[in-house]
């Protein structure tokens, strides 16, 4: 498995298990094409907020080594790390191949 | 002069605190989102504030460190455990939707357990009360608490994000309720002072109700 599809795969199976705690009427369709922040977001904010906490710890675990999503290299970016999955993917592994 | 001065700030309405220690020298406890009415304040008592203690690292008790620090050259002291915390802080003002961004500080003192520091002849005890976050602290001079958001009401907003722990929180209450007493004065993050004797008799019949007291 390829780093971008071990990433890939983290990400989408943290988003199914919030996913999991969405009352029927909340849930998602997860996947690469699921928009987490914007106009088009199909989470609120604080889902956000917990998705991508729980992704720096699996992440960190995952590649033995810190990963911090919520600094300020992100947010000073043109485009948000956090539009979608696919967004928030391509961040993730420029991180680890910086 | 009173030796606290409260500047209520924007639309959090977070308390910042300014502890005049022997002016023109004084603390800043929780500089938040506005720096304006701190910068007033400060300009028109002609003060010089030596530290600012951040009782935790949630973007509107933050705010305005670095411009304060930028401005007097003062030390800037956080609890370790809510660096990250701090270093997240636009990250949350962009994903609540505030439209603010602030200049993250860097703080020069990170505290790691109970200390005290000598401010200006004035002893500044740092109390570690873990719960709203893993690094909240509370801020003691004397029999003044600066609580920070330890008090604040479950149910807000900012006790739902990452890293808010409620059995640690319970611990920090009960902390704070053996160790002290109830003539202290409560300086919260939000909302107005009241003695502690107050708070203690409110948390208890909230805890009551929810059946966590015999």
């Amino acid at each position: 498995m390829t780093v971008h599809e071990e990433v890939e795969q983290i990400i989408l199976n943290a988003l199914n298990t919030l996913n999991e705690g969405f009352n029927d009427a909340d849930k998602i369709t997860v996947s690469t094409d699921t928009y987490l922040f914007g106009k088009k977001a199909q989470i609120d904010s604080l889902s956000l907020v917990s998705l991508i906490v729980e992704l720096e710890e699996q992440l960190s675990e995952k590649f033995n080594r810190e990963i911090v999503l919520t600094d300020d290299r992100a947010m000073t970016r043109e485009k948000s790390p956090f539009y979608n999955v696919q967004s928030l993917k391509d961040y993730v592994v420029e991180l680890l191949t910086a | 002069m009173e030796n606290v001065i409260q500047v209520v700030n924007g639309s959090y309405k977070q308390n910042t605190f300014i502890y005049i220690c022997n002016a023109p020298h004084c603390i800043v406890i929780d500089p938040g989102l506005d720096y304006d009415p701190i910068r007033k304040i400060l300009e028109d008592n002609n003060l010089q504030p030596e530290a600012i203690f951040c009782t935790h690292g949630h973007f509107d008790h933050i705010g305005s460190v670095s411009k304060i620090k930028q401005q007097y050259n003062s030390v800037v002291y956080l609890h370790s455990k809510d660096l990250k915390i701090c270093n997240s802080s636009n990250f949350l003002l962009k994903v609540l939707k505030t439209g603010l961004t602030i200049e993250t500080p860097i703080p020069d003192v990170l505290i790691s357990s109970d200390a005290v520091y000598q401010i200006r002849g004035v002893d500044v005890h740092v109390i570690c009360t873990p719960g709203h976050t893993p690094g909240s602290c509370t801020i003691r001079i004397g029999g003044l608490l600066f609580t920070g958001d330890t008090f604040l009401k479950t149910e807000n907003l900012k006790n739902q994000l990452p890293g808010y722990n409620e059995a640690e929180l319970q611990n920090s209450f009960i902390k704070i309720f053996t160790t002290y007493p109830g003539n202290f004065m409560i300086y919260p993050g939000h909302g107005k002072p009241e003695k502690l004797e107050v708070i203690k008799a409110e948390y208890l019949i909230a805890a009551e109700g929810k059946g966590k007291v015999n």
